[in-house]
């Protein structure tokens, strides 16, 4: 199974420096799970603003990270929850985007270990 | 000529920050400070800073808090010439014009190759202060020259008027 994540900008970087890279993973392991709970929440209460506003934040994080396809989709989320467009869809996308995080971090923390 | 010492990073998002700080400490010669909020930052003003790096969005830091438009007005009205580099998530460009209309020297969006831009854009801004001083060097040459023929204009016509020269040269 392909790996969810991909440090090579991460490793790049921090020059190879380990305690460097573990200090980025852990300030995102800290940070992103409560992140995602508040946009599912926000999605909940219809709170699309919110949810834009959270997703925005979380964006270069996950692209720090190199979570595979998960800047597309925080991207889409962004976009759609901004515009209003095709709202009907972003159930699923949060979804797929809490499920790919969800791997992404397993894998993290597998890293710090 | 002004140099680039002091360097501010205002941004709420706290990786982003760091990240920054310590891609930039690579230099020695700059001392960098770190504010999670706009509030933070115009506080410390009184430091005058060189250059801020500042967050667009600080939605994190709650409804109230200032944004990075107000901040970048408040630096600019406090200090016009600290030059403010705006940082965003956000690719669009009527973001980037509206930021650059108050006065934001440039516009980085939080990339990977974010840190290598910001980078780059301190070395335009030392690059353009170099340019600024040198031609207030040249500037104050030319008004020094200016005087100095000046006089010199001046006591030929007066030696001329005594007659201690003359249009006719000795040797003609």
């Amino acid at each position: 199974m392909a790996k969810a994540i991909d440090l090579t900008f991460l490793t790049s970087f921090t020059g190879g420096n380990q305690e460097k890279k573990k200090k980025y993973i852990n300030m995102f392991l800290s940070y992103c799970p409560g992140q995602i709970t508040i946009m599912n929440e926000h999605l909940s209460a219809g709170n699309y603003d919110g949810l834009r506003a959270t997703a925005h934040a979380l964006k270069p994080q996950i692209i720090y990270m190199g979570i595979q396809g998960g800047e597309e989709l925080i991207k889409k989320i962004e976009n759609m929850a901004g515009t209003r467009t095709e709202v009907e869809k972003l159930p699923e996308m949060l979804k797929n985007f809490t499920t790919l995080s969800e791997e992404a971090i397993k894998e993290l923390k597998a890293e710090v270990e | 000529m002004k140099q680039v010492k002091t360097i501010f990073i205002v941004d709420d998002d706290l990786m982003q920050s760091s990240m920054l700080q310590d891609y930039l400490s690579k230099y020695s010669t700059f001392s960098i400070h770190v504010f999670s909020s706009g509030e933070e930052c115009i506080k410390n003003l009184s430091m005058n800073p060189d250059i801020v790096f500042l967050d667009y969005n600080f939605d994190k830091a709650g409804s109230n808090a200032m944004n990075g438009i107000d901040i970048l007005k408040e630096i600019k009205s406090a200090k016009p010439t600290t030059e403010v580099i705006m940082i965003s998530g956000q690719d669009r460009i009527d973001v980037a014009v509206n930021t650059m209309k108050y006065g934001a020297f440039d516009y980085i969006v939080k990339s990977e190759s974010s840190f290598h831009r910001a980078e780059n854009v301190i070395f335009n801004i030392i690059k353009r202060l170099k340019l600024q001083g040198e031609a207030s060097l040249y500037k104050k040459l030319t008004i020094t020259f200016g005087i100095a023929l000046f006089i010199m204009i001046v006591v030929v016509i007066i030696l001329y008027k005594k007659g201690v020269i003359t249009n006719n040269p000795g040797w003609m």
